[in-house]
């Protein structure tokens, strides 16, 4: 889906502003429990967090250099799938070490944030991101 | 010893369970003198275990039961002599049961060579909220200012769990407050009222082992790991397919934090970093 920097800006926005409105009043009715969702700093910080996101993403999309982008997505390929892949590893090592020490599960998150990098890098490449 | 490997191997009717006699041989209120008896493959052992109260202090109150108790023991077997005292105070509240146990080996009259205490602080009718503090010294303390130690090492746990914003953490928090009241004052009781004994403490270096050092950070980061993966695989979604960004939407209405503390909580119990 190729759009135009106009339309994704619309587009951008529109999702922003559907993720304000439903973290106001959507979140505290699915989940009236769960304080987390009406404090005011974490809303606040999860629209930073939002926001920046997609402003990041928009820029890379529009003025950003094939660099800039894949420096991007590797680093965020690496923190989401380094996370699921030092859980898997991290599963596979417990069954012969226990207590993990907690330096050795920091020391094998970054090697999976390496492999998770790689992995991005390479979806990255045959996407035809940069 | 009762039967090598060897042995067992070879089918050969070993008695491996020994048979244990227990005669009190003497009994008073402060002193008590027993005679264990135990026979390993038709041999038979004998072992004396003198133990004398050395003091012995009883409060109650409205707010709280105290106890404690300093006990002198010795034992003898064939060539071989032990000493060792031990004192053990025992706190019954309306909110909390606490035991602290502390075994001291002498070096001479006036000095101790090591100690060894333990802490164990249970909420009154809770489960599952138990605190358990290992201490041992090296640095030369007196028995009295081991427990002012041990009182502001408690006081330290306690500000790391009040400051975690976890709410069972600071639950726990509430347990580190009280171990430190109770040991400063035993740390004063222990002055006043136990002089002859408050002797100097030679080895020992103080170790807080506490299965929650681990588990704070490995909860914390493990949570904040979580979260950064979740929206880094949402933004790497968002710029290699459009339609994607609505990841965001799913981010921000379900509660992604609790999410994460919990996934991070079992993970750390799983990685043995929490208990």
């Amino acid at each position: 889906m190729k759009l135009s920097s106009k339309k994704l800006a619309i587009y951008f926005i529109i999702i922003f502003v559907v993720v304000v409105l439903s973290r106001i009043f959507v979140s505290p009715w699915l989940w009236p429990e769960k304080t987390e969702l009406v404090d005011p700093i974490i809303t606040l910080m999860t629209f930073t967090v939002a926001g920046l996101g997609l402003g990041l993403i928009y820029y890379l999309k529009t003025a950003g250099s094939p660099k800039q982008m894949r420096l991007f997505f590797v680093t965020c390929s690496g923190l989401g799938f380094g996370f699921i892949l030092s859980i898997v590893s991290g599963i596979i090592l417990a069954t012969f070490i226990r207590p993990v020490p907690l330096l050795l599960t920091f020391l094998l998150y970054a090697i999976m944030f390496i492999a998770g990098a790689y992995i991005g890098d390479k979806i990255g490449k045959k996407r035809g991101l940069y | 010893m009762p039967c090598g490997c060897q042995s067992c191997g070879q089918n050969q009717n070993y008695n491996i369970t020994p048979n244990i006699t227990i005669t009190t041989l003497e009994q008073n209120e402060t002193y008590t003198l027993t005679l264990v008896t135990y026979e390993v493959n038709e041999a038979t052992y004998e072992v004396a275990i003198a133990q004398t109260l050395l003091w012995n202090y009883n409060e109650a109150s409205d707010e709280a039961n105290r106890t404690a108790k300093f006990i002198s023991t010795e034992i003898t077997a064939e060539d071989t002599y032990m000493q060792f005292y031990s004192l053990n105070y025992m706190v019954q509240h309306a909110e909390y049961n606490l035991t602290l146990h502390t075994t001291l080996t002498p070096l001479d009259s006036e000095t101790y060579n090591s100690s060894f205490t333990v802490m164990n602080y249970a909420p009154a009718g809770k489960s599952g909220l138990t605190s358990l503090e290992f201490v041992e010294f090296n640095s030369s303390v007196t028995l009295s200012q081991q427990y002012t130690i041990l009182g502001k090492a408690a006081k330290e746990v306690g500000k790391v769990y009040e400051k975690s914003g976890d709410e069972t953490l600071k639950q726990l928090a509430q347990g580190y407050q009280v171990m430190e009241k109770e040991a400063k004052y035993l740390s004063k009781l222990v002055e006043k009222q136990l002089k002859e004994y408050d002797g100097e403490i030679l080895k020992g270096s103080l170790v807080l082992i506490d299965p929650w050092w681990t588990c704070i950070p490995c909860i914390f980061s493990w949570t904040a790991l979580c979260m950064a993966g979740a929206w880094s695989l949402c933004f790497a979604c968002c710029a290699a397919f459009i339609p994607c960004c609505l990841c965001m939407e799913w981010l921000v209405i379900f509660p992604l934090g609790d999410a994460c503390m919990m996934i991070a909580e079992q993970w750390c119990i799983y990685l043995g970093s929490c208990p």
